[in-house]
Parts: C-alpha cells; sequence; structure tokens
C-alpha cells in the first residue's frame, strides 16, 4: 500500500531538501544578521502562507472529491471512485483506501447479487470466492456461500423428495396396475427408498400381502377343490373381507362336502332304484315278448280257422251247388230213364220187326240159292258160254249164304238184344228208384248245407271280430313292447346314469369324518 | 497487434488477501485501477486512464476467451476467466477475472468491472494446457478469422466432452 512509484519518491525527496534547505538558508541569514530578522520572519511566515494556502487549495480539492466519492457510494453508486492523478504520500494513502474500501464493498455486493441470482437460477456452484474478502467480508462470504449450500441441499432434497415421490407415485402406480390386471406378485424394491417413503412402500407391499395371502390360499383350496378334493380348507387367520372370503370359501367347501355325501346316497339308492327298474322291464319284456309271440301264434291258428271256416263255406256252397245239380241231374236222369224205357219199348217192338225180316231175309236167301244152283246147272250145260253164269251163280249163292248167314246172327244179336233191353228195363227200375231216393237225400243235403253255410257265415263273422280283437290285442301288445324296451332303455340309462354319478362324486375326496358328521 | 512484446519471463503473484480492481467503460478503456492493479502492472494510475484494457493483453491468452468474454458482458452476464497479463515492464501474472456489468437505474449497460483474485496454482496448470490448445488451434489457422472459429469450437467441444458449461468448469478448478 505504502509503495509509490520511483519518479513521486523522488519528487518528494526533491521537495523535502527544498523546504529544508530554504529553512536553513532562511536561519543562517537571520543568525548572521544579513536579513532583518522580522524581514526574515514575515519572509518565512509569507513562504509559510502561500505554502500552506496552496496545501490547503489541493487538499481541499481532494477532500471535496473523496467527500463526493463518499457520497455516491453512501446512496449506493458503487461506481464512484477516488481517481487520484497526481497525489501522493497521505492523500495518495487515504485514496487507495477509500478507494480500497470501497472496491471491496463493490466486489462483495457484485458478488453477493450474482451469486444469489445464480443460486435463485439453481447454478449453486456459483459462491463469492473468498480471496480478498477480509473480516466481517469473509464472515459474511462465509455466510452467503452457508446459504447458498443450504438452499443447495434443500433444492437437492426437493429434487430428491420429488424424484421419490415421482418413483414412488411410480412404483405404487406400476404396482396397482399391475394388481388391477390380477397380478398380485408384484412388490416394490424398496431399497432406493428413503424414511417415509420407504415406509409407504413398504406398507404397500404389506398391503399386497394382506390382499395376495388370502387370495392364493382361497386359490389353493378352490384348486384341490377343482381337483374334488374337499379336505382342504382356508386355515390362516385374516380380517375383514378377507375374512369374508374365508368363511365363504370354507362354507362352500362344507356345503359341497355335504351336498356330495348326500349326492354319494341318492346317487346309490337311484342306481338300486334302476337296477330294479332295469330287471323288472327285462322280465316284463321277456313276459310281452312272449304274450307277442302267443298272440301271434293265435293270430296264425285264427287265420287258419278262418281259412277253414271260410273253405268250409265255400265247400258248403259248392255241395249245395253240386247237390242242386245233382237233384238236377236225378231229375233229368228220371226224365231219360222215362225216355229209355219209351226207347226201350220201341226197340222191343222193332226186334220183333228185325226177327221177322231177318227169317225174310232166310227165306230169300234159301230161295236165291236155289236159284243159284239152278242157273250153275243150266251154265254147265250151256258150256263154256255159261261159264260166265256159272261165276255168277256162284257168287250170287256165296251172297246168299252170307245173307243167311248174316241174318242168323242178326236175330241171335236180336234176341240177345230183346234180353238186354229187358234187363235193362228191370235196371232203369231199378236206377229210377235209386234216382227218387237220390233226389230225396240231395233236398236233406241242401238243406243241411244251408244251415251249414249260415253257420259258418256267422262264424266267419265271429271269427273276424275275434281277428280284430287280437290284432287290437297285438298292437297294443307291440306298443306294451316299444313301451318295455324304452321303460328298460330308460332304466338302463338311468342305471349308466346312476353309474357315471357314481364315478363322477367318487372323484371328489371327503373329509370323512366331516361328511359323516353332515350327512348323520 | 503483431508486433513482437517484450516478456521478461517473471512472473508476479498476487496475495491471497488482495483484489486487483479495474472499471472500464463501454469500450473496454480504463476509468480506475486500484493500487494493486498499478502495482503489479508496474503502472501509475495516470497512465492506465483512459487506456484500452488491452495493454495487459498477454500473448499467451487465446482470442476465444475474449471472444467469449465479450459476449457474455455485452449480453448483460457476468464472467469468470483465468487470465494472464503482461505489465509494462514485460512481467506476467495469472488472475483469476471475474467481470460484471455495471447498470444505471434503468439496467442499463453504463460500463464494466473487473475484480481479479490469486488464482490456485492447481487451477493455472489447467488452464495452461487448455489455453495452450486453443492458442495452437488459432495459430494453426491460415487467417485470424477461422483461427478463432476453430479455438472457438474447440473450446465449446472440450467442454461439451467434459459435460459441464463453461462456468461451471471455470469455478470448477
Ligand atoms: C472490465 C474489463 C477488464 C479487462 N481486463 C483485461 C485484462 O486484465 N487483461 C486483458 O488482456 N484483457 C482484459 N480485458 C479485455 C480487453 O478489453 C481486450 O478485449 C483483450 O485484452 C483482448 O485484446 P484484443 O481484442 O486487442 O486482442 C478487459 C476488459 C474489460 C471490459
Amino acid at each position: 500500500m505504502t509503495s509509490l512509484s520511483s519518479l513521486s519518491r523522488l519528487k518528494l525527496t526533491l521537495a523535502l531538501l527544498w523546504g529544508v534547505l530554504a529553512l536553513f538558508a532562511l536561519y543562517t541569514a537571520v543568525a548572521h544578521g544579513l536579513i532583518y530578522a522580522p524581514i526574515g520572519f514575515v519572509a518565512l511566515a509569507t513562504g509559510v502562507l502561500v505554502f500552506a494556502l496552496r496545501a490547503h487549495a489541493r487538499l481541499s480539492g481532494f477532500l471535496r472529491e473523496t467527500t463526493e466519492v463518499c457520497a455516491r457510494i453512501r446512496s449506493g453508486d458503487f461506481e464512484a471512485r477516488v481517481i487520484n492523478l497526481d497525489e501522493e504520500d497521505a492523500l495518495r494513502r487515504l485514496s487507495d483506501n477509500v478507494n480500497g474500501a470501497i472496491d471491496i464493498c463493490d466486489a462483495f455486493v457484485r458478488e453477493s447479487l450474482l451469486a444469489m441470482q445464480a443460486a435463485s437460477e439453481g447454478r449453486y456452484y456459483r459462491k463469492i470466492r473468498q480471496e480478498g474478502m477480509l473480516g466481517m467480508f469473509s464472515h459474511s462470504v462465509d455466510g452467503i456461500n452457508r446459504a447458498i449450500d443450504f438452499l443447495k441441499e434443500k433444492d437437492e432434497a426437493d429434487a430428491r423428495n420429488k424424484r421419490m415421490v415421482a418413483l414412488t407415485i411410480e412404483r405404487i402406480r406400476m404396482l396397482v396396475e399391475s394388481a388391477s390386471h390380477g397380478n398380485l406378485d408384484e412388490r416394490i424394491e424398496s431399497d432406493g427408498f428413503e424414511g417415509e417413503y420407504q415406509e409407504l412402500v413398504t406398507n404397500m407391499n404389506g398391503l399386497m400381502e394382506t390382499i395376495s395371502d388370502p387370495l392364493k390360499e382361497s386359490i389353493r383350496v378352490l384348486e384341490k377343490l377343482s381337483e374334488g378334493d374337499l379336505t382342504d380348507e382356508v386355515r390362516e387367520r385374516y380380517e375383514g373381507v378377507f375374512d369374508d372370503i374365508k368363511q365363504a370359501v370354507n362354507n362352500t367347501i362344507a356345503r359341497l362336502e355335504r351336498i356330495v355325501a348326500e349326492i354319494q346316497l341318492a346317487s346309490t339308492s337311484v342306481k338300486d332304484s334302476a337296477d330294479g327298474i332295469s330287471s323288472a322291464s327285462l322280465d316284463l319284456s321277456r313276459r310281452t315278448e312272449n304274450q307277442s309271440s302267443s298272440l301271434a301264434q293265435t293270430a296264425s291258428a285264427m287265420e287258419q280257422i278262418t281259412a277253414t271256416v271260410e273253405q268250409n263255406t265255400s265247400s258248403a256252397r259248392m255241395v249245395n251247388e253240386v247237390s242242386l245239380k245233382a237233384k238236377e241231374v236225378a231229375l233229368q236222369g228220371r226224365q231219360v230213364m222215362k225216355e229209355a224205357v219209351e226207347s226201350m219199348t220201341l226197340i222191343s217192338a222193332s226186334s220183333e220187326k228185325i226177327a221177322h225180316i231177318s227169317h225174310l231175309i232166310d227165306e230169300i236167301a234159301s230161295q236165291t240159292n236155289l236159284l243159284a244152283i239152278n242157273a250153275a246147272v243150266e251154265a254147265s250145260r250151256a258150256g263154256e258160254a255159261g261159264r260166265g253164269f256159272a261165276v255168277v251163280a256162284e257168287e250170287v249163292r256165296s251172297l246168299a249164304r252170307r245173307s243167311s248167314e248174316a241174318s242168323k246172327e242178326i236175330r241171335a244179336l236180336n234176341q240177345e238184344s230183346m234180353a238186354q233191353v229187358k234187363a235193362g228195363n228191370e235196371h232203369v227200375e231199378n236206377a229210377g228208384d235209386l234216382l227218387d231216393k237220390i233226389v230225396g237225400s240231395v233236398a236233406a243235403l241242401t238243406e243241411r248245407i244251408t244251415e251249414i253255410t249260415s253257420a259258418s257265415e256267422e262264424q266267419t263273422i265271429g271269427i273276424n271280430e275275434i281277428n280284430a280283437a287280437i290284432a287290437n290285442m297285438d298292437q297294443v301288445t307291440q306298443e306294451n313292447v316299444t313301451m318295455v324296451k324304452q321303460n328298460s332303455d330308460a332304466a338302463g340309462s338311468l342305471t349308466e346314469l346312476a353309474d357315471d354319478l357314481n364315478q363322477l362324486i367318487t372323484f371328489f375326496q371327503l373329509d370323512t369324518a366331516r361328511a359323516s358328521a353332515a350327512t348323520a | 497487434m503483431a508486433k513482437e512484446l517484450y516478456l521478461s519471463g517473471k512472473e508476479r503473484v498476487m496475495t491471497d488477501d488482495e483484489i486487483i480492481v479495474s472499471k472500464t467503460n463501454l469500450k473496454g478503456h480504463i476509468t480506475y485501477g486500484n493500487d494493486v492493479f498499478c502495482n503489479i502492472a508496474d503502472y501509475s494510475t495516470k497512465e492506465i486512464i483512459g487506456a484500452p484494457h488491452s495493454i495487459l493483453r498477454h500473448p499467451e491468452m487465446p482470442r476465444c476467451v475474449f471472444k467469449l468474454f465479450w459476449e457474455r458482458i455485452e449480453s448483460g452476464r457476468e464472467i469468470f476467466a483465468y487470465v494472464v497479463n503482461r505489465g509494462k515492464e514485460g512481467d506476467h501474472y495469472w488472475v483469476l477475472a471475474h467481470v460484471t456489468p455495471s447498470f444505471d437505474a434503468n439496467g442499463k449497460i453504463t460500463g464494466y468491472h473487473s475484480n481479479r483474485r490469486k488464482p490456485t496454482d492447481a487451477a493455472v496448470k489447467a488452464i495452461k494446457a487448455l489455453y495452450a490448445t486453443l492458442l495452437a488451434e488459432e495459430r494453426k489457422a491460415s487467417d485470424r478469422k477461422t483461427g478463432l472459429q476453430n479455438s472457438d469450437q474447440r473450446l465449446h467441444a472440450i467442454l461439451q466432452e467434459k459435460g459441464v458449461d463453461y462456468d461451471e468448469f471455470v469455478l470448477a478448478l
């Protein structure tokens, strides 16, 4: 601070030298009486006065400037400085120190303002440099820097908090998101969290356990249930709605167990009944089938009877017709016989004529023969010329002979015929009697047959009614067969169902002690 | 500018308590310099008042640093920068400059102000390496303009690689 330029030191030294020399010269001159003492005093006084006035003028100028600078500083204008171009020594020291004081205030104010500005923008690294700051300035710088550090820490804590809040929200959001999609296994890694956030996160994880534990246990129990295992139940202790879930699941299983046990019982008895029905309907079926086949047999027997009766009827009708014809024929026979008797009588008459005629023929033949012999004799007399006559005569003789023979035969035959006609007449008489008898019998027969026919027709009607009844019975029986079959099928499927049911029910494993207690 | 500047090679070092203070008008002409400034740079108050601040310019300062420097303060913002300065006699000294605009009551920039503190040795060592790189970039280029562009790009690339902005980088040194 006190170091001055060599020039100003030189100037000061010269000024001092000049002053001392002037004083010494003045003193010597006065002491030696060269200068009248009062004059010397006046000269000295004048010199001192001039020097003092000049010094005063400079000093007051300097002080005015310095005062002005101080006033500007006082009003907050830190641009003000004492620009000391000429003054040295004490005034230089004064101006330097005034300026130094302002400089440090200026520096402090600028630094503080800018550091606080930077801090308000989050640039905490921009603190006030301690270099050059002394005493209270240094203290204040410390204070401000501490405040900046504090702000920084607070800001960082805020940011951390913000991050923590954001992280917490994010993690909880993810947790809730995945939980809302049914994933309850998600947990928040609590490592990155601090303080109450860690507590919150831990609590959230705890909440997840609270929710997921009873659900998981219920799922375990329900999964076993889905495998038919009714022996498990929710065992842990839960609170509130989770206890409600537990109770609901356990009640469901208990109820189910009871139902299953009851079904087991019921299905066994259903099976028994179905088996009973099944065997009964089998029996019924067999019997119905028997009945049906008996009916069929009856029907076919009835058919045969019907056929027979019909045949009887038609035979009777035919016999009737035949007997009517027979009666007719017999009556015709009677007529024919009458005619035959008449013919026979005619034949007898004819036979007598024939006998007469054959007698005539005989006579003619013998006469002819005689004539022929005569002719032959005559011819032989005639010789050669008579030869032809001889031959003819011979011929006529043979003819006559043959005619005679024939007439003989005719007579024999005629006699035979006459005998036969006679016998025939007797026969005819007999036959007539027989025919009369026949006609009588035929009449009786016809009467009977008519009776038979009407009886047969009545029979047919009766049989038809029987047939209708049988057909009806058959139909009913067939329906019965179908029904019995259906019944038996139904019983069969009932048995199957009961078996299935039993099978299904065996799927469930019961806590036997509990189940029997439940159904007891 | 291109004229060879005398460099004594002698380094002057600030004390921990000192602040070098200067003020300039909008053009960068000095309107005030404190006694520490005058002493370390071997200038008298008379010599510096009205002089451009570039009288302190050291040839080893990359131009891209001053580009950024001016961009920042002209837009009303502060900047911290490690600067090596050349004193009147050719000595050099390293400072951590904090340059800020001064505003009037209406918020208009009326001038600039610079506080300079003693940098740590480690910071100086680190910044020297960076400045050497940037300077090499500038000297390599055929003309000043591309040189400045290249070193500017290089500076930003280095910051981007470190993942910090300029202020964070400088204040962490
Ligand atoms: C308040 C303020 C302080 C500055 N301090 C320095 C400094 O210490 N050293 C420096 O080289 N440039 C400083 N500059 C930047 C200069 O104005 C200039 O831009 C820089 O030296 C580059 O010079 P050039 O553009 O001529 O290459 C400062 C600028 C401002 C506004």
